[in-house]
């Protein structure tokens, strides 16, 4: 039996006073667990939200009270007060029509619920009588009775109210008549006021006060807020876009506006993150825009983690150091790697067009993207890399099949070791020299490969020589030739344009290009003298196809003697590279050379093997072999068309799908940089052998891309792009799908771009890039520069937007394989293209479908002027008025008076022009083609009182629908050809 | 000389050391001044100490403090103090704390008892009995609500571990079992999967069903001892500190991306390279030591580890009973002392195969594969 009953073996009040402790602190941690389930940062942003929006508010009513005309209330209230007045002598007869009205109201609201009830038992009724006939019943009869006698009622009633509305009327007549003018007075008032009663109602639902300020409180308190808080998170479901999480694709669910809250309201634009409105509300998030957020939401453009509802969750990305840096101290911001789809950089957002905007040359107003898409399709990184969009574009760079009719080997091994030394501006790349081929030896062997790369390209060459010059050129004359007739719309010569220290400064990658992006297209010839062979130069430029039949290098119809001028001039265009960037020479190195093909071919056999097979070859099968072998690792044939490399398929990885490689796949070495992929993609594309850095490995097996020499803002661009290339796969509904129209626009853009048509005309707004070499020239001539710049618009290719709307289908199409000068005044010519006919076609098409013309064939309204209007058309014409001969050519015949102020032959129109575009032209020419010479007859604000007054009653649309019949005669009278032709 | 001290550690911690180590100190602080020959039990009799309050005391003071000092090192930070690590970073205190409670209190009993005076449980209920209530519910409700206290709290203080979305793109590195299952992720990696997976667990539950069958030892009832129960806690806590709990820890805080060994203060590179070349026995002997190639008949190329398998299993028990265990195959008799042995042996092949693996990269002691046979 156990004796010590009353004692234990802890001491109770010890224990007790535990049990006291501890139970406050189980308490004080469940208050703690609460507070911390209930404490979440966005609600903090919506309290925030809520006072700034209220802030707002109250400076909208203080603003609308401003605005207010005060004059016009009082007056308002005035004429109120005095028919209240008024009204006030017949109290007596108002206070017994309102008892009247009363009354009425009472016995209409009891007859209509009586005549309610009845109704709904009379249909009940029914019911039961249909019931019982069809089912025989020997009760049918009664209930047809009781529902005829409810009827009865139900008609009563029905009059009844009828009658109260009558006397309802009529009271409230009487009313009227005593009150009226009070009551009329009092609702203009609240007309004027409406503004401001909105806003103050707005005020009170944002900033409620009072009752229900403490309801809210209670609503959204702590462990209440289950009810119906006002906090609450603001998510949108995206079932179209949805999220591919490897195994399943899930509804987005964007909750991204639970802080962002007025990101899709105008008038936040100037708030602090995260209020602000989205900076291009007319295209995204707007319900009218293109893109409305309850269909697009905003991760699956913006990226991010779409539930989250916290800073650090959401995944943002920092667009620059510096906001890095803010982000770390204010969110301890730090680098995700638990979400696959961090939040695109800022700048960088356009990459996620890409994913629907497809089969396009450019995306609407994704300035960023369109640059990147432009670098890619110029530097061709499409011929290494497989990469989705770039697919069967043509060789960038120019074919190897006979490179010695146009080069030496000592210039050919020069530019390969280094091109940017020769020409700064190149897109060709460096391979060799580069920071991972530093080591012993390296030197040498890269010498080896050149001077083998060279043997390889000589020995493979068809043989081809041009016979010698036939004449002398004279230098100035090709210079003048050079500069004017349109040959600088798509070359530079910038050593003649732009001052040393800004193109040392851009070499050094401290300045932009200064050349226009357009006039890139082609080589910059500063120095081709020393390049191309003269006998070279002069057939090429009389017919570039016929060395390169690839080539988009147009003839511009010289004759041989412009030939010769020219090439004497570009002859002297030699190289003048400082001594200090001048690569030395490169020497062949057979030891190196040896030992690197002894390498290669150790790979595969044994290197007594090897060694014997390498005896056995002469010193130049050795060079040729070497060649062969490198051209073979840095996969020159990407971009050049290279003898027996026609069918190597490129070596670069696939890039089609980069933007969703996760960043550890990526091998960052040691190379200190955030383990991000774009991260990686700048760095690759600055300096592509980076990685390499740190590593033992042997030459063929080390990195292979070649240094482009991007500057930031070009290495960035492309970066976006290939966070653009994702796997994601979006549904057609939501794709950006082209119709019939949009696919003739987008194929003749992507001529527009392989033509470089932009480098002389400007075109959707972009180009006209030879307007600053023609002012140049101007300059030259003795213009200031205000006036050569104002006339370079006069000597330029003209903008050539609504051409379609302008021109006659056939016309453009037969312009575009021969053309013709239209403009004798200007020097610079239209160049010969040698289209195809699909490729003329297209273009034909092209202009067509932009300005909503029909293609190909279409009837010309039109009606010759006859007898008066044919004698006012010939006054309006004439010195009286417009004195169109002044300017424009008639057939042969050339206006009086220089050049530069002549006009197109007005007897062309009638083969060239459509009818009604002239009516139009006339009518505004400016509006057409700003800048044009054209003189605006008729004032765009007053066509009336512009016109002639005593030509057809001074009626201006008469007069311009003459005159454009008239001018379209002149030409068919001319040629003899009927009325109403259609072409 | 820091760097050089967490150098030293990250080397002692390679596998086979830290094995050795473990292994050694388990044997020397389970029977201090009781093992081996007379210079080692002269050496090691004043581990004795530890088992002092004081001494244990300050020892497991000094390893938090250490622990605590590591975790200024980022590599150890990031590991340890993952939040889905915690907890076993805690299980190594714990688990060490109540082997050490659990010993020192038999070997306090042992002292009373050849001291002839009443042991700790009988010193402290008097007659051995308490109440109910309140010295039974009253503590364990006082457990509880404080139990929840700091429940909540690390729940509140340490997020969830959430990754990202599962891609069978990117699968996570490394990939690890549940932390109560690393140790059988630890054997698949010597043994093959159909003994480390299925064979290996089955005689775990098995053994641990028939220890009440084999124990016959009825001392240690309701109390402390060490004295009188050697073998079987030496057994059993070599099967569940070394076998078990050794090797989640392992598989927590040392094994790395690829499955690669880390030492506790290096990064966790996902690169690091290690060669692994395993060799099967037939190769070593055929191959390496014969200079032959291998029989084509398996019976004949595998006759040597066939060999060693049914020695270790057939011969090795008998040759035991006659000469080292007399005293416990008369303790437990025939059919008790063999079925211990089989399943004492099997478990101790585990460590057997590893240090194969570890110092001559032992790939299978048998291996058929033409009948999906590996050992």
């Amino acid at each position: 039996m156990p004796k010590l009953i009353d004692e234990t073996l802890r001491k109770i009040p010890a224990l007790n006073l535990l049990f006291a402790a501890s139970s406050i602190g189980l308490l004080l941690t469940m208050g703690w667990m609460v507070y911390d389930d209930y404490s979440r940062g966005w609600k903090g942003y919506q309290k925030k939200f809520q006072r700034l929006e209220a802030e707002k508010t109250r400076a909208q009513i203080e603003a609308a009270r401003q605005a207010l005309d005060k004059e016009t209330l009082a007056s308002l209230q005035k004429q109120r007060d005095e028919a209240r007045a008024a009204a006030e002598q017949h109290a007596k007869d108002l206070k017994e029509a309102l008892r009247k009205l009363q009354d009425v109201e009472t016995r209409a609201y009891r007859d209509d619920l009586a005549y309610r009830t009845i109704k709904s038992t009379y249909d009940a009724k029914k019911f039961d009588y249909d019931e019982a006939v069809n089912a025989r019943s020997p009760k049918a009869m009664q209930t047809g009775q009781e529902m005829n006698e409810l009827k009865r009622q139900l008609e009563e009633l029905r009059q009844m109210g009828l009658l109260h509305d009558k006397e309802r009327s009529e009271t409230q007549a009487a009313v009227d008549q005593i009150n009226g003018r009070v009551v009329e007075a009092q609702k203009k008032i609240d007309d004027l006021e409406a503004g401001l009663g909105r806003l103050q109602k707005k005020l009170e639902q944002v900033a409620p006060s009072g009752f229900m300020k403490v309801a809210i409180d209670v609503l959204n308190a702590p462990l209440l807020d289950f009810v119906a808080p006002s906090l609450k998170i603001q998510q949108v479901v995206l079932d179209k876009v949805p999220l591919d999480i490897n195994f399943a694709r899930v509804p987005r669910a964007d909750r991204c506006q639970t802080c962002h809250l007025s990101s899709d309201r105008a008038g936040f634009e100037d708030a602090e993150q995260p209020y602000r409105t989205h900076t291009k509300l007319n295209l995204f998030l707007g319900g009218a825009s293109p893109h409305p957020v309850d269909k697009f939401g905003c991760t699956p453009c913006h990226r991010g983690r779409d539930r989250a509802v916290d800073f650090l969750y959401a995944v943002h990305q920092p667009d620059s150091e510096d906001q890095k840096k803010e982000w770390e101290a204010k969110y301890g911001w730090k680098h995700d790697h638990y979400w696959e789809h961090p939040m695109l950089a800022r700048r960088r957002t356009e990459a996620s067009c890409l994913k629907c905007h497809q089969g396009v040359v450019s995306v609407p107003e994704a300035e960023h993207l369109n640059r990147a898409i432009e670098l890619v399709n110029r530097y061709g990184c499409y011929a290494c890399h497989k990469m989705r969009g770039f697919e069967n574009r043509p060789k960038v760079a120019p074919p190897l099949t006979h490179p010695t009719a146009k080069l030496t080997p000592e210039w050919m091994a020069r530019w390969i070791k280094d091109p940017k030394a020769f020409r700064p501006s190149t897109r060709m790349p460096r391979f060799f020299g580069l920071r991972n081929n530093q080591g012993p030896g390296d030197a040498e062997r890269e010498d080896a490969e050149v001077v083998g790369i060279v043997a390889y390209l000589t020995e493979k060459a068809e043989k081809r020589s041009y016979p010698s010059l036939p004449g002398r050129g004279e230098p100035e004359r090709g210079r003048k030739l050079v500069k004017s007739i349109g040959c600088m719309g798509c070359h530079a010569i910038e050593r003649d344009e732009v001052q040393a220290e800004v193109l040392q400064a851009r070499n050094s990658g401290q300045k932009a290009d200064p050349i226009a992006w357009e006039r890139r297209f082609g080589p910059d010839l500063s120095r081709i003298g020393s390049k191309a062979r003269p006998e070279w130069i002069y057939q090429w430029i009389l017919n570039p196809r016929q060395y390169n039949p690839e080539t988009r290098m147009p003839s511009l119809r010289l004759t041989p003697q412009e030939a010769l001028d020219i090439t004497a001039y570009l002859t002297t265009l030699t190289d003048d590279t400082p001594d200090a960037q001048r690569v030395g020479d490169v020497r062949p190195q057979p030891a190196a050379r040896d030992t690197t093909l002894l390498a290669y071919l150790s790979q595969r056999m044994l290197p007594r093997d090897a060694q014997a097979k390498l005896e056995a070859m002469s010193e130049r099968d050795k060079d040729v072999l070497l060649g062969e072998r490198t051209i073979s690792r840095y996969g020159c044939f990407g971009c050049h068309l290279i003898p027996g490399f026609e069918k190597t398929p490129p070596i670069g990885t696939d890039l089609s799908e980069e933007g969703s490689k996760p960043a550890d796949l990526l091998l960052f070495g040691f190379v200190p940089i955030e383990h991000s992929s774009p991260a990686w993609f700048f760095q690759k594309l600055k300096d592509p052998r980076s990685f390499d850095q740190g590593h033992v490995a042997e030459f063929y097996d080390r990195l292979r891309m070649p240094h482009f020499g991007f500057t930031d803002e070009q290495a960035d661009a492309v970066t976006l792009l290939l966070q653009g290339l994702t796997k994601e796969k979006m549904p057609l509904e939501i794709m950006r799908r082209l119709s019939a129209r949009d696919e003739a626009v987008e194929a003749g853009r992507r001529l527009v771009r392989d033509y470089n048509c932009q480098g002389c005309h400007i075109l959707e707004g972009k180009g006209g890039a030879i307007r600053e070499p023609i002012a140049t020239n101007l300059q030259a001539r003795g213009m200031s520069e205000e006036e050569a710049t104002a006339a370079a618009v006069s000597f330029a290719p003209p903008i050539i937007d609504g051409e379609g709307d302008k021109v006659q289908p056939d016309w453009l199409f037969a312009f575009l394989k021969g053309p013709t000068p239209i403009r004798p005044w200007l020097e610079v010519r239209m160049p010969t293209f040698q289209l195809t006919d699909t490729e003329a076609d297209t273009l034909v098409h092209h202009f067509a479908a932009r300005d909503q013309r029909l293609f190909p064939f279409q009837t010309l309204p039109f009606e010759a002027p006859k007898g008066p209007e044919m004698q006012a058309a010939v006054k309006m014409f004439g010195p009286d008025y417009f004195n169109c001969w002044n300017c424009h050519q008639q057939g042969a015949k050339k206006p009086p008076g220089p050049p530069e102020g002549w006009a197109p032959d007005l007897t062309l129109a009638s083969r060239r022009l459509n009818a009604d575009w002239i009516g139009r032209w006339l009518s505004n020419p400016q509006k057409l083609m700003p800048g044009t010479k054209m003189p605006t007859f008729y004032d765009p604000e007053d066509p009336k009182g512009s016109a002639p007054p005593d030509v057809l009653g001074g009626d201006p649309e008469r007069q311009i629908k003459v005159l454009s019949e008239y001018v379209f005669t002149l030409g068919l009278r001319r040629n003899g050809a009927s009325a109403g032709a259609t072409p | 000389m820091i760097e050089a001290l967490k150098h030293s550690v990250n080397w002692l911690s390679a596998p086979p050391r830290f094995f050795t180590i473990t292994l050694a100190a388990f044997f020397v602080l389970l029977f201090p001044g009781e093992l081996g020959p007379a210079w080692l039990r002269r050496l090691t009799r004043p581990l004795q100490t530890v088992y002092r309050p004081k001494v244990g005391g300050i020892v497991f003071a000094v390893l938090g403090v250490l622990f605590l000092a590591s975790c200024f090192d980022p590599n150890f930070a990031l590991i340890v103090l993952k939040p889905d690590n915690v907890p076993i970073a805690a299980m190594i205190f714990l688990v060490a704390f109540f082997v050490w409670f659990g010993l020192k209190e038999g070997r306090r009993n042992d002292a009373l008892r050849a001291a002839e005076q009443p042991i700790i449980e009988k010193r402290e209920s008097g007659d051995g009995k308490v109440m109910v209530w309140p010295d039974l519910v009253y503590t364990e409700f006082l457990c509880m609500i404080l139990w929840t206290i700091f429940l909540i709290v690390w729940s509140i203080c340490l997020k969830a571990p959430i990754e990202e979305p599962a891609n069978p793109a990117k699968t996570p590195n490394p990939s690890k079992a549940p932390w109560y299952f690393l140790g059988l992720q630890e054997m698949l990696v010597y043994y093959d999967p159909w003994i480390a997976g299925v064979l290996l667990p089955g005689l775990i539950i098995v053994g641990l069903c028939a220890i009440p069958y084999i124990d016959k030892n009825p001392k240690g009832n309701g109390y402390f001892t060490f004295k009188e129960r050697k073998p079987e806690i030496a057994i059993f806590l070599f099967g569940f500190v070394v076998l078990w709990v050794w090797l989640i820890i392992i598989g927590t805080f040392l094994r790395g991306p690829n499955q690669n060994f880390f030492g506790p203060f290096e990064y966790w590179d996902a690169h690091k390279l290690v060669p692994l070349i395993n060799v099967d026995l037939s190769q070593i002997i055929w191959v390496k030591w014969m200079h032959t190639a291998l029989p084509r008949n398996p019976i004949l190329r595998e006759i040597f580890g066939l060999t060693l398998v049914a020695a270790y299993f057939l011969a090795l028990p008998p040759l035991l009973a006659k000469r080292w265990l007399k005293g416990y195959y008369e303790k437990l008799g025939p059919t008790r002392f063999h079925i211990m042995m089989f399943l004492g042996l099997t478990m101790l092949s585990l460590p057997i195969k590893m240090m194969l693996r570890w110092t001559l990269n032992m790939h299978y002691v048998v291996t058929v594969p033409e009948i999906f046979f590996n050992i």
